[in-house]
């Protein structure tokens, strides 16, 4: 099969396909953006459970494998009488994992900041929310700026776990599989087509995070 | 100067005065009482859907079930060592091809680089398990699963070892050149020997990627932990049971690596690089 | 002045870290208008008694009152007494994220509650005066660290404070920097503030300050004036560390 051949019987499954990726990329992240934020709050919290649980959350999700958790989330659960659709499954591994990473790398930004800055905010006078606000919290952002661009890459790939589950329509990583267990002498062409579109928007992310990374970046 | 070294949580907070010990007390109780209503929770559903029923777990006080796993365990010991092998030699050729002055050599490796970054592994498995047979190529299930992970970990080694290269001072090279030795065995002799140094701890944290890569092992049949529990629980019946111990295992054992890399880290003060920092530049 | 009421007053002030004794009675009264100069041996407690002043270190026992009222112990009340005090450190502390002009305004911005315009005139005016008003729109990291730390002077000069904190504000400076930091000091000084110095510079402490107090082990070991303490120290302690400092 050649190019032309591969669109025609499939192009439409292509383009649900690049659909499915990028909204499950894009609604994972947004979710992991919350939850890291929540994660990180807990973690930077004075109260020592919730340090403790948010600790133990990062370590566990940074540490399991992507399949492994999918596996759990998707054959387990419902043995727990937790029955998700296969999508939402996907999902769930997918934001567990990403807001582990995320919330890893708001407190890198945090760290950064130093002791210093922190004292000589409170000694000109400013609350601990002020403090937080216009101080710790502006600078944790700008410093995630590259991180998250590499995080949102990198949940973009996650997504590939869909093709460990029955998804219809499939994202791009499953419809390989698809294809070429249904068409035998698809050859490489399928392969081809899914690489290049995650390959192509890595780039492009990757492009803009580094756009907005300079311009946002804290020179120390 | 202040004589204890703070962590950046802990200075978030100033000392608390009685008002805010209060709150800190009352708030540690609370997060307390929530968080035992949600380990509980945990357990009923487990205990109402007859998951800790002892049909469930005694196979695990066998010593034949452990042994088993532990084969598994080898098996992914022995994909991810001989794809971290090749990742590091793939990772430090496309690394000196894209430092090299060469423009198409150079061009060329970015692009591989940034394509093995920028592709799923498990597509790269798919690549490997159904793609080369089309083309009459026979592959162990062990290389089936190896090289794809190799190939998915060698695009961040190769970025990993340019950010080592780049920590090298640049008055080594400096030096090096002006007693005489060529810009190879500059490269060879000098920066590299350092630039390796600077990224153990880099390169111990990115095992952990592998490791977790090596579980779709299942997908090509090769005997790996993943693989052997999929066994298990045909032969016990016992899915949430057996997924939920390698689960843990997997998550001690990428712990552990870790850890590792954080303490050569701190021993050594060098960063930790991964896919997730920052870009070297 | 009729009202005789000390700016910074310190009473029996006690303070352990773990074992260690970092401060041991302590008593300390620094009245409107006067330069005390805290000196002695590095680890000797003069940099953890400037931070006690504005509650960046606690007291383990003892009392520090600001004009007579005891130092609050958290919330809006300690926020609001520490923007009445400046405090002015050894790494300069600039904030990394904002201009050198919003470093200055922040405070009055967002304590003050100083409309914008006011509060970036009033920077200006402040920023000309420590002599790096055209560094205003650049970042902390593109300036010197002399001129950092003029910048931190004119943060804390632009909440209006009744006394300003020293932590070794030259330590941190090459030696060809030290001098544009110590001029504005004795600038401020010869203006009338209250201020309290832990340093290192002997000259700007026998030339600035009106009262020099010696610590080490936590304790204050001798004070007074300048020409007393440099000229004739009491305490063997005191002729011992003017001897090593003028050793070399």
């Amino acid at each position: 099969m050649g190019f032309a051949e591969v669109f025609e019987e499939y192009g439409a499954n292509y383009a649900k396909a690049i659909f499915e990726t990028l909204s499950m990329t894009a609604i994972c992240f947004a979710l992991a953006m919350v939850l890291s934020i929540l994660i990180t709050v807990m973690r930077v919290s004075p109260i020592k459970p919730l340090r403790v649980v948010g600790d133990l959350y990062v370590q566990v999700f940074r540490n399991i494998p992507g399949v492994a958790l999918l596996i759990v989330v998707a054959y387990a659960l419902p043995n727990l009488k937790v029955v998700l659709p296969w999508k939402t499954c996907v999902e769930v591994t997918v934001v567990l994992l990403a807001s582990a990473f995320g919330s890893e790398n708001f407190m890198t930004g945090i760290n950064a900041i130093g002791v210093g800055q922190i004292e000589a905010a409170r000694s000109i006078g400013l609350t601990f929310g002020q403090t937080m606000s216009k101080v710790v919290i502006p600078q944790a952002l700008r410093s995630a700026v590259l991180p998250m661009t590499n995080l949102l890459i990198a949940t973009m790939l996650t997504t590939a776990l869909g093709s460990q589950v029955p998804l219809n329509p499939q994202e791009l990583t499953g419809l390989v599989s698809y294809i070429t267990t249904r068409s035998t002498g698809a050859g490489i062409i399928p392969f081809v087509i899914s690489a290049l579109c995650y390959a192509g928007t890595a780039f492009l992310l990757g492009i803009v995070g580094n756009r907005i990374d300079k311009k946002v970046r804290v020179l120390r | 100067m202040s004589a204890h070294t703070v962590s950046m949580r802990d200075a978030l907070y100033e000392a608390p005065g009685p008002k805010t010990r209060r709150l800190t007390i009352v708030g540690t109780i609370l997060s307390l009482v929530l968080v035992g209503i949600g380990l509980a929770l945990v357990v009923r559903q487990f205990y109402v859907s007859g998951q800790l029923d002892a049909k469930y777990w005694v196979f695990f006080t066998q010593l034949h079930t452990w042994r088993y796993l532990f084969d598994g365990f080898l098996g992914t010991i022995r994909v991810a060592a001989m794809a971290g092998a090749i990742s590091l030699l793939l990772g430090v050729l496309l690394m000196l091809g894209r430092i090299s002055n060469v423009r198409p050599l150079s061009a060329v490796c970015r692009v591989i680089i940034d394509f093995f970054r920028g592709v799923p592994s498990l597509l790269l498995i798919y690549f490997f398990y159904l793609v080369i047979p089309q083309y009459g190529i026979r592959l162990s299930a062990f290389w089936m699963i190896t090289l794809p992970v190799a190939l998915a970990a060698s695009g961040v080694l190769a970025e990993v070892f340019r950010a080592g290269v780049n920590a090298v001072p640049k008055g080594q090279t400096e030096a090096a050149l002006s007693i005489g030795l060529t810009p190879g065995k500059t490269m060879v002799k000098i920066v590299l020997p350092q630039a390796l140094r600077i990224v153990v701890p880099s390169l111990i944290s990115q095992l952990v990627v592998v490791v977790k890569d090596t579980t779709v092992a299942y997908v090509v049949s090769y005997p790996d932990l993943m693989q052997n529990a999929r066994v298990l629980i045909t032969t016990h019946d016992a899915v949430v049971s057996v997924y939920l111990v390698v689960a843990v295992l997997y998550i001690l054992v990428n712990y552990a690596i870790n850890q590792l890399s954080i303490t050569m880290a701190r021993r050594s003060g060098n960063p930790i690089v991964s896919r997730t920092t920052e870009n070297p530049t | 002045m009729a009202n005789n009421t000390p700016v910074i007053e310190l009473k029996h002030v006690d303070k352990h870290y773990g074992s260690l004794h970092v401060l041991r009675d302590i008593n300390l009264a620094v009245h409107k208008g006067e330069v005390l100069v805290l000196i002695g041996p590095s680890g000797s407690g003069k940099s953890t008694l400037c931070r006690t002043i504005n509650r960046l270190e606690t007291i383990d026992s003892g009392q520090i009152l600001i004009e007579g009222e005891p130092l609050p112990q958290e919330g809006k009340e300690l926020a609001q007494m520490r923007a009445e005090i400046g405090m002015v450190f050894q790494s300069f502390n600039l904030f990394a994220h904002k201009t050198i002009l919003q470093n200055v305004t922040l405070g009055p911005i967002e304590v003050l509650k100083t409309p914008k315009d006011v509060a970036e005139r009033e920077a200006m005016e402040l920023l000309r005066r420590v002599g790096v008003a055209e560094q205003a729109a650049k970042v902390p990291a593109q300036l010197s660290g002399g001129q950092q730390q003029r910048v931190a002077i004119a943060r804390s000069l632009a909440m209006h404070p009744k006394a300003m904190l020293f932590d070794e504000p030259t330590s941190a400076l090459d030696p060809e920097m030290i001098n544009e930091v110590l001029e504005v000091m004795v600038e401020l000084a010869r203006e009338g503030m209250t201020m309290v110095v832990v340093t290192h510079e002997m000259n700007f402490a026998r030339r600035v300050s009106n009262r020099v107090v010696f610590m080490a082990d936590g304790q204050i070991v001798e004070e007074g004036t300048p020409s007393e303490f440099f000229d004739h120290p009491q305490t063997a302690r005191a002729k011992d560390f003017l001897d090593s400092i003028r050793g070399h």
